[in-house]
């Protein structure tokens, strides 16, 4: 039997708040907090693993303990909807190649240092060789992202999970074929909804 | 940025409540923890029809500062005086026409 990928299982379970979820963001969109980027998280292996036999992760696990194994998943976020106050934001998660986040994080890290667990690059600071290089990467990781998997809702920082659901077809076709960083619509009401948060 | 086109820039400020100092001060801190200026993030959009409230760029920058950040290369971020007093944030609110 084919061994399922890190990000075929539900890898945010369904007990919320959750706190914290990434180890690193990348945010590459900013208004007043984070609107999209690149994130990467981990779980801990051996529960990863129960639970896929159980049929059902219900995550996460993290911040646990021990020296137990943990297996990395990445993904490309961007902001679907925000509240009035843009406090609770509902993003999209569209599953990255682990080696792709490295590669933009090593191609903004040659003039810039990571501060974990967010960092902004600041990309348009910098001088433009190191610039056009770390574009370059960057373009090519976004337009190897797979289609959005999930919908989230979180705080400004990506920081707090508030709600987690796998994406519906549905809501997937509401989606523009390009993301500008800039809430999709203005219907927070139903985006909420379709991730399960209680407004 | 210089002349006309700045003159002509619009800020979209998303929202349209009345945001108080504390808020503003909360958003600026967080945007100065993440390497931008002390302040509130602005879009220069061209499409009007956003929901928000808006000024002219010229207009704002008789009051505070007004920087392009950020890889979106619509974003700018208002700079804001530390503290965010009453007075800053009433002056910021008039701007953006919020009286409620």
């Amino acid at each position: 039997m084919k061994r399922k990928s890190m990000n075929e299982y539900d890898c945010f379970g369904s007990t919320f708040p959750l706190r914290p979820v990434f180890e690193k963001v990348v945010s590459l969109g900013w208004y007043d907090g984070t609107t999209s980027g690149l994130a990467q998280r981990s779980l801990c292996q051996t529960s990863v693993e129960e639970r896929a036999q159980n049929g059902v992760l219900r995550g996460p696990v993290p911040g646990s303990s021990g020296d137990a194994p943990r297996t990395l998943c990445a993904f490309r976020y961007d902001i679907v909807d925000w509240d009035a106050d843009q406090d609770r934001r509902i993003f999209v998660l569209s599953p990255i190649a682990v080696r792709e986040f490295e590669r933009v994080v090593d191609s903004f890290g040659e003039s810039d240092s990571p501060t974990w667990p967010l960092w902004s690059p600041k990309l348009w600071q910098l001088p433009s060789p190191a610039k056009e290089r770390a574009t370059v990467e960057l373009d090519r990781c976004l337009a190897r992202a797979k289609c959005p998997e999930y919908l989230v809702a979180s705080d400004r920082r990506l920081e707090t999970l508030f709600a987690a659901k796998r994406i519906t077809t549905s809501a997937r076709d509401r989606l523009p074929p390009v993301f500008d960083g800039l809430p999709v619509s203005n219907d927070f009401d139903y985006w909420a909804e379709c991730v399960g948060l209680r407004t | 940025m210089v002349g006309a086109a700045a003159e002509l820039e619009v800020l979209t400020r998303f929202g349209e409540a009345v945001e108080s100092p504390e808020k503003l001060a909360q958003q600026a801190a967080l945007a100065e923890a993440n390497g931008f200026p002390h302040g509130v993030s602005v879009m220069a959009l061209k499409d009007l029809t956003k929901p928000g409230s808006r000024a002219l760029r010229s207009e704002v920058e008789k009051f505070f500062r007004v920087r392009n950040t950020g890889t979106n290369p619509l974003h700018r971020t208002i700079e804001l005086p530390k503290p965010v007093t009453k007075e800053i944030a009433d002056q910021f609110n008039r701007l953006f026409g919020r009286t409620r």
